[in-house]
C-alpha cells in the first residue's frame, strides 16, 4: 500500500524526533509548527507513545541519579504542561490491532530497530491522522506493509 | 464521457466534533485595585462599556442593557450587549465599605452568553474568548462610573486553541451563510462530517479550484468503442481530470449545490484494468463500473460554478474581529513555542542530551 500525502486539512501528529527538535527549538520544527497551527489553531498531536519517550528521558535520569535538582523538576513539570496543551493520541483497541498487523510482517531485524515506530505509525492510522517525521526511510518502509483495507498513512517529511 | 459517478472521500478523516457550548463563567486577574461609587450604580446614567485589547489594537464600545446591583451581597452584575445576539456579562464581586461608601471590587468574572445557535455568535464569542486569554491584559472602562478595569484571563493552551478552532469553523460557516444566502442553525455538537463538508464548501467558494483528499471515484459508464479507447488513453496517465458532474454536498440537513464542476485523480490507478476492458469490448451499452483510486489518496476539486462571497460581505465590526486572524494565530504559536522550550529551558546541555534519549526498547521479547 503506497504513503498518501498530507494535504492541507490533514490532521497531523508529530513523531518523537520532531517533538525533541521543537523542545530543541530548532528553526526547520518551529517553521513547520507555526504554519500547521496556523492553518488549523490546533497544536500537533502527540502518540502515546512519543509521551512515554518524551517522560522516559526524565524518569531515567530521575532513576539515575540520588538527587533530583530543581531545573530537572521544573522542566519535567513544564513537559507535563506541554503534553496537557496537546491532543494525546492513545494506542487504543484499533490501534493495536493495527500494529498487530504489522509487527510479523516486518523482518526480524527490523523488528528490533522499528517497534516503537510501528505503535506510532499504527495509532496515528487507527485515529485517522497523518505523521510528520525526520524518519522517511523507515517509515515508508513500515507505512508501505499497511493493507488496502487499513486508512492510508499520510506521510510528511519535516526536515532541518 | 457520459455516465454516472460517484465520488469516495475519506469519510471525515481525521475531523472531530466540535462541542458549541458556551465557555462559563471564567475568572480573571485584576492587576489593579478599583472601586466603585454606590450614588453613581444607583444613579444609572451610563451607558456604554469600553473593551480595550490594547495588545491587539482593538476597542468596542457596547451600550450595558442591564445592571444588578447587590453591593451588600457582593455582587455588582453588568451585561453589555456586544452583537445582536450575545451579552457580555460581568460580574464584580467584592465588599461594601462602611467606611468610605465604595464598593471594593475583589475579583471580576466574565462570561459570554449568545441568545442564537448561530455561527456570527459563535464567531464573536470565540474570538473575544481567544483574543481576552491571549492579551497581555484587557481594559473595561465605564466612564460615568469611573470604572477602569485592568484584567487578565487566563486559559489553557488547549482551551484557546479549541476557540480558534471553533472560530474557523463559524467563520466557514458564515462565509457559506453569505454566498449561499442561507442561513444555519447549530446543533450543540457539530459532527465530523458536516466539519468535513464545511471545509470543503469554503474551499469550492472561496478558491474554486482546491487540493482534497479522495479516495476513489466510482463511474459507471455505458460499454462502447468511444469509451474504451477513452479508457485506454486515461489508463496511461498518472493523473485523471473527469467531469464536468453536478457537485453538492449536504451540511446541516441542507443540500448546498456547487454547480458543474471536475475531479481529479492524482497517482491513480484502474481496480480490474483486464477485466473493465472485457465489459467494455461487448460494445453493447451496458453500464460499465469503473474504480478510478489514488495511490496516495490525493485529489482535487475544480468547481467554477461555486457560489461566490458578495465584495462588501461584512460589516465593520465583523471585519474588525476577521482582522485579528494574524495576530489571534502569531500568539497561539507562540505560546506553544514557548511552553515546547520551557521543556528544557533550565537544563546544562549535558542535562538536555540526558533527558531527551531516547528509551531502548528490545522487541525481542516477541520472539517465540
Amino acid at each position: 500500500m503506497p504513503i498518501g500525502a498530507v494535504l492541507p486539512e490533514t490532521p497531523l501528529a508529530i513523531d518523537t524526533d520532531v517533538l525533541t527538535d521543537w523542545r530543541y527549538q530548532k528553526p526547520y520544527a518551529i517553521n513547520e509548527i507555526r504554519k500547521y497551527l496556523e492553518r488549523s489553531k490546533r497544536p500537533p498531536a502527540l502518540t502515546s507513545m512519543s509521551v512515554f519517550e518524551a517522560f522516559y528521558g526524565f524518569e531515567n535520569t530521575i532513576a539515575k541519579s540520588d538527587l533530583v535538582n530543581d531545573r530537572t523538576q521544573q522542566d519535567l513539570s513544564n513537559l507535563e504542561r506541554l503534553v496537557a496543551a496537546c491532543p494525546v493520541l492513545p494506542f487504543d483497541q484499533a490501534s493495536a490491532k493495527i500494529a498487530s498487523y504489522l509487527f510479523p510482517r516486518l523482518s526480524k531485524s527490523d523488528q528490533s530497530k522499528h517497534g516503537r515506530d510501528v505503535f506510532i505509525i499504527a495509532t496515528v492510522v487507527a485515529h485517522g491522522y497523518g505523521i510528520a517525521t525526520r524518519n522517511k526511510s523507515d517509515f515508508e518502509l513500515i507505512g508501505g506493509l499497511l493493507s488496502a483495507n487499513h486508512p492510508m498513512l499520510r506521510l510528511a517529511i519535516w526536515k532541518p | 464521457m457520459i455516465g454516472t459517478v460517484e465520488i469516495q472521500n475519506p469519510a471525515a478523516e481525521g475531523y472531530g466534533q466540535i462541542a458549541r457550548q458556551l465557555m462559563g463563567e471564567q475568572p480573571t486577574i485584576s492587576t489593579g485595585s478599583e472601586t466603585i461609587s454606590r450614588q453613581r450604580i444607583e444613579q444609572r446614567g451610563f451607558q456604554e462599556l469600553r473593551i480595550v485589547v490594547p495588545d491587539f489594537n482593538y476597542s468596542l464600545s457596547a451600550p450595558i442593557v442591564e445592571i444588578s446591583s447587590r453591593m451588600e451581597a457582593g455582587e455588582v452584575t453588568l451585561r453589555i450587549a456586544i452583537d445582536d445576539d450575545l451579552l457580555i456579562l460581568v460580574s464584580l464581586k467584592g465588599r461594601l465599605s462602611d467606611n468610605d461608601g465604595l464598593f471594593h471590587i475583589d475579583n471580576t468574572c466574565l462570561r459570554i452568553d449568545g441568545k442564537k445557535n448561530s455561527a456570527r455568535s459563535d464567531f464573536i464569542a470565540s474570538t473575544f474568548w481567544a483574543m481576552f486569554s491571549l492579551a497581555t491584559d484587557i481594559n473595561l472602562q465605564v466612564p460615568e462610573l469611573q470604572l477602569d478595569l485592568t484584567l487578565k484571563v487566563q486559559l489553557d493552551p488547549s482551551a484557546i486553541s479549541e476557540m480558534l478552532q471553533r472560530r474557523l469553523l463559524a467563520y466557514r460557516i458564515m462565509v457559506i451563510e453569505r454566498a449561499t444566502s442561507r442561513n444555519f442553525e447549530l446543533p450543540s455538537y457539530v459532527t465530523a462530517e458536516n466539519v468535513k463538508s464545511t471545509a470543503l464548501i469554503y474551499h469550492a467558494i472561496v478558491h474554486g479550484s482546491f487540493i482534497w483528499p479522495i479516495g476513489f471515484v466510482d463511474y459507471g459508464w455505458p460499454a462502447t468503442k468511444e469509451v474504451l479507447e477513452q479508457l485506454v488513453q486515461i489508463n496511461e496517465l498518472p493523473v485523471v481530470k473527469l467531469g464536468p458532474h453536478p457537485k453538492a454536498e449536504n451540511l446541516f440537513g441542507q443540500l448546498i449545490p456547487l454547480g458543474d464542476g471536475y475531479v481529479t485523480v492524482f497517482d491513480k490507478t484502474i481496480d480490474n484494468f483486464p477485466s473493465v476492458l472485457k465489459e467494455l469490448e461487448l460494445n453493447d451499452g451496458h453500464i460499465v463500473h469503473v474504480t478510478i483510486r489514488s495511490l496516495t489518496g490525493r485529489g482535487a476539486y475544480d468547481l467554477p460554478e461555486a457560489p461566490k462571497l458578495p465584495i462588501h460581505a461584512w460589516d465593520s465590526n465583523t471585519l474588525n474581529l476577521m482582522n485579528l486572524e494574524r495576530t489571534l494565530s502569531a500568539r497561539l504559536v507562540q505560546r506553544y513555542d514557548d511552553l515546547a522550550a520551557d521543556t528544557l529551558a533550565d537544563l546544562t546541555e549535558q542535562e538536555r542530551r540526558d533527558v531527551t534519549e531516547r528509551p531502548n526498547i528490545g522487541f525481542n521479547g516477541f520472539e517465540f
